[in-house]
C-alpha cells in the first residue's frame, strides 16, 4: 500500500505552475511512465499547525463529488487520488486530466481576435447545459458556474470544473448558505438571500454565461449586491408578486424602483428567435417556473440550424497557452482597474 | 505494513492513557483472529452508540462503521488504536455526510463511554493531545483509502423497498407490525461486521426486510416471480441467506462479547 502511494507520486514530474485557488494549486506536469502531459491538481489539507480541524470540508468535498461525477462534460479525477507520504500529510494530489486545457473565460471571451459564430456559441452552451444536466440528475448543484470555471481540453470539448462551493441538494428542508456564486452570476433568489434554492441558481448563472459569448462582456456587473440587482431589474424588469410569487417575503428583500426593462431583443439584437426564448427561460424571475438544464436542452434552439459545431472545429486560441496566461494577468489588472470603464461600456450597450 | 506511524504524534500509536487501559486494545505481536472479529464488534458498538449520543443520523454512523472496516482491511489491527481510528471514522464521517460533528464533543462523549463515572476531561495537555491525534488519525485514514470515503449504503433502497412492499401487504396486518422498525434496527447492526462491505447494498436491504418479514410472519401476495425478485432483479435466494447468516453471526458475537 505505502509503496503503492510512493511511486505514484514519484509518477509525475512537475512542470509548471497553472494557478491557484482558495484551497488548491494546480501545475502542469509529466507522467514518466506514459510521457503523456497530465494536470495535477494540489488539494491543501492544511499544515499541522493551522489545521486543527483536519482535512478542508470544501476540499474534501470536491475530491468527492469529483470522484462520483462521470460525465464527458465535467472534469473527472477517476481514481487518481492520493496523497504522498514524503510530506507531512499537508496535501492531496489529484489528477485532473490529460489534455491541454483552456479556460473558456481567457479563451473564447477574452480573446477578441477569435471569432464566435452563432454555431460556435450554440456547442458552448450545449455542452455547459449537458454537463450541468447530468450533475442536476444526480442532485447536485455547482453553485459556482462562471466561464472561469468552464475549461477547454485540445479537442474542444468543454468541461465543468471547480466544484468546491458544490453540494449535493433536494433534502428538504436544508437551509443552504445564499452567499454562493460569483456576483455577476448570481440570481435574484440568492441575492435576495433565500436560504432554499435548487437548480435555478445554475440556471441564471447558465444564462449569464450565454449573454456573456453573446455580448462579448459580463452582462450584469455589478459592484455591490445592490447594485447587482439594480442591473438585473435594470436590463430585465423589476419582478413583482405577480412575476414572481413569494418573492416580497424572501429574507434580504427590499423593494425596488419599478424598471420596465429593455426587451432582450434589443439587448441581443443578433439573437434569433430561438435563442431569445432559451435567454427568457433563463432570465426567468419566479426560480420554480425558471427553464431547467433538461427543458433547456428539449428547446428550438437546439434542434433549429445551425447545428453546433464539432469539438475540433471549434476556434482554438491564436497565441500559446503562456501568452495567453500573461494576457489573463493583464486582463485582471484592468478588470480591477477599469470597473468603472466596463460599467461606462455596458451602457452603451443598451 | 510500511507504516507513516514513525511522523505520527506518539498518542496516535499508544493511544491515551484511558484508551491503553482497556484489554481488547492491547497490541501483541501474534495475530487472533477471533479476538480481532470480538475487537472489531465491539469498537463497531462503540461506533454507534457515540453516532447516536452525538445526534447523528443513521447514514453518517453507517459511514463511519464503513470507514473504520475499510480502514483496517488494509491496516494490522495491531498497528493503530481501534478506538482512536473509531473516532477518528466518526468525525470524518461527520464531513463527508455533510453533517459535522465537533471533536471536541467526539472526545467527551468517548471519554463518558470508557469512564462513565468520572468527570469530563479537563482541557489540559492530554485533552489536546488527544485531539491532535483524532485529526492526524483522520488524514491517515483518508491516505488509506485514497480519500475514497463516499460509500453507497442500503439505507435508501430499503426505504423504497419498504414503500413498496407496504403497498403489496394487507393494511391491517402492516400496522399491527413494525416490519419497517425491525427491518430498519436488523440493518443498523450489519454494521457491527465487515459483512456490511462484503455485500452489494441492495442485497443488504433485502435480506434485512426479508428477515422482518419473516420473523413477525407476514403475508407477501404469491406470484409468478417472488417478491424479492420484483424489487432486486439480481438477488438470489443463495444472496440473502449468505447476508442473513453472516448477520445472525453476529447477533451470535453478542452474546460472547457482552
Amino acid at each position: 500500500m505505502a509503496v503503492d502511494v510512493k511511486s505514484r507520486s514519484k509518477r509525475y514530474e512537475k512542470l509548471d505552475f497553472l494557478g491557484e485557488g482558495q484551497f488548491a494549486t494546480v501545475y502542469k506536469a509529466r507522467d514518466k511512465t506514459t510521457d503523456n502531459i497530465v494536470a495535477i491538481k494540489k488539494i491543501k489539507v492544511g499544515h499541522r499547525t493551522e489545521a486543527k480541524d483536519g482535512i478542508n470540508r470544501t476540499a474534501l468535498r470536491e475530491i468527492k463529488l469529483l470522484q462520483e461525477l462521470h460525465h464527458p462534460n465535467i472534469i473527472g479525477v477517476g481514481k487518481h487520488c492520493w496523497m504522498p507520504s514524503d510530506t507531512n500529510l499537508t496535501s492531496a494530489w489529484c489528477l485532473i486530466s490529460w489534455k491541454p486545457i483552456w479556460r473558456s473565460e481567457t479563451v473564447i471571451i477574452k480573446d477578441t481576435s477569435l471569432v464566435l459564430t452563432p454555431a460556435n456559441i450554440k456547442a458552448y452552451i450545449l455542452m455547459t447545459l449537458q454537463g450541468l444536466e447530468y450533475m442536476h440528475q444526480h442532485w447536485v448543484l455547482h453553485r459556482d458556474l462562471k466561464p472561469n470555471n468552464l475549461l477547454l481540453d485540445g479537442n474542444g470539448v468543454l468541461k465543468l470544473a471547480d466544484f468546491g462551493l458544490a453540494k449535493a441538494f433536494g433534502s428538504p428542508n436544508r437551509v443552504y448558505t445564499h452567499q454562493v456564486v460569483t456576483r455577476w452570476y448570481r440570481s435574484p433568489e440568492l441575492l435576495f438571500g433565500a436560504r432554499m434554492y435548487g437548480v435555478g441558481v445554475d440556471m441564471w448563472a447558465v444564462g449569464c454565461i450565454l449573454a456573456e459569448l453573446l455580448l462579448r462582456i459580463p452582462f450584469l456587473a455589478g459592484d455591490s449586491d445592490l447594485d447587482q440587482l439594480t442591473k438585473i431589474f435594470e436590463a430585465l424588469g423589476t419582478p413583482t408578486e405577480e412575476t414572481w410569487p413569494g418573492v416580497s417575503s424572501l429574507p434580504d428583500y427590499v423593494s425596488f424602483k419599478i424598471f420596465p426593462g429593455t426587451p432582450l431583443e434589443h439587448i441581443f439584437s443578433a439573437a434569433g428567435d430561438d435563442l431569445l426564448e432559451l435567454l427568457q427561460g433563463l432570465f426567468t424571475f419566479n426560480p420554480s417556473t425558471r427553464n431547467t438544464a433538461t427543458q433547456a436542452l428539449k428547446m428550438k434552439y437546439f434542434s433549429n440550424r445551425p447545428g453546433p459545431t464539432p469539438g475540433p472545429q471549434l476556434p482554438r486560441p491564436n497565441c500559446s497557452v503562456e501568452a495567453l496566461r500573461e494576457k489573463e494577468t493583464i486582463g485582471l489588472k484592468r478588470k480591477i482597474e477599469g470597473l468603472e470603464t466596463t460599467v461606462m461600456k455596458k451602457k452603451l450597450i443598451f | 505494513m510500511e507504516g507513516p506511524s514513525s511522523r505520527l504524534p506518539a498518542t496516535t500509536q499508544d493511544g491515551p492513557l484511558w484508551l491503553a487501559g482497556r484489554t481488547d486494545s492491547g497490541r501483541d505481536a501474534e495475530s487472533d483472529p477471533a479476538r480481532d472479529i470480538k475487537t472489531q464488534f465491539r469498537v463497531c458498538r462503540f461506533i454507534m452508540e457515540t453516532g447516536v449520543k452525538l445526534g447523528m443520523r443513521s447514514v453518517p454512523v453507517a459511514t463511519a462503521c464503513v470507514l473504520y472496516h475499510r480502514f483496517f482491511e488494509r491496516v494490522n489491527m495491531r498497528a493503530y488504536e481501534p478506538y482512536l481510528v473509531a473516532m477518528s471514522c466518526v468525525y470524518l464521517a461527520g464531513k463527508v455526510e455533510e453533517q459535522h460533528v465537533r471533536t471536541r464533543d467526539i472526545i467527551n462523549v468517548s471519554h463518558r463511554y470508557f469512564n462513565s463515572s468520572s468527570a469530563p476531561l479537563e482541557c489540559d495537555k492530554e485533552f489536546w493531545d488527544l485531539r491532535d491525534s483524532v485529526v492526524q488519525c483522520e488524514l491517515l485514514i483518508l491516505r488509506q483509502l485514497n480519500f475514497h470515503v463516499s460509500f453507497e449504503h442500503p439505507h435508501k433502497y430499503l426505504l423504497h423497498y419498504l414503500l413498496s412492499v407496504k403497498s403489496l401487504v394487507n393494511r391491517h396486518a402492516w400496522s399491527r407490525t413494525p416490519v419497517a422498525e425491525t427491518s430498519w434496527a436488523l440493518l443498523r447492526d450489519c454494521y457491527h461486521g465487515v459483512m456490511c462491505i462484503r455485500h452489494i447494498p441492495q442485497h443488504i436491504a433485502i435480506a434485512t426486510l426479508y428477515l422482518a418479514l419473516n420473523s413477525y410472519g407476514v403475508e407477501m401476495p404469491v406470484g409468478e416471480r417472488e417478491w424479492w425478485q420484483v424489487l432486486c432483479e439480481d438477488v438470489t435466494k443463495a444472496d440473502i441467506e449468505a447476508v442473513i447468516s453472516d448477520l445472525l453471526q453476529l447477533y451470535d458475537m453478542e452474546a460472547k462479547c457482552i
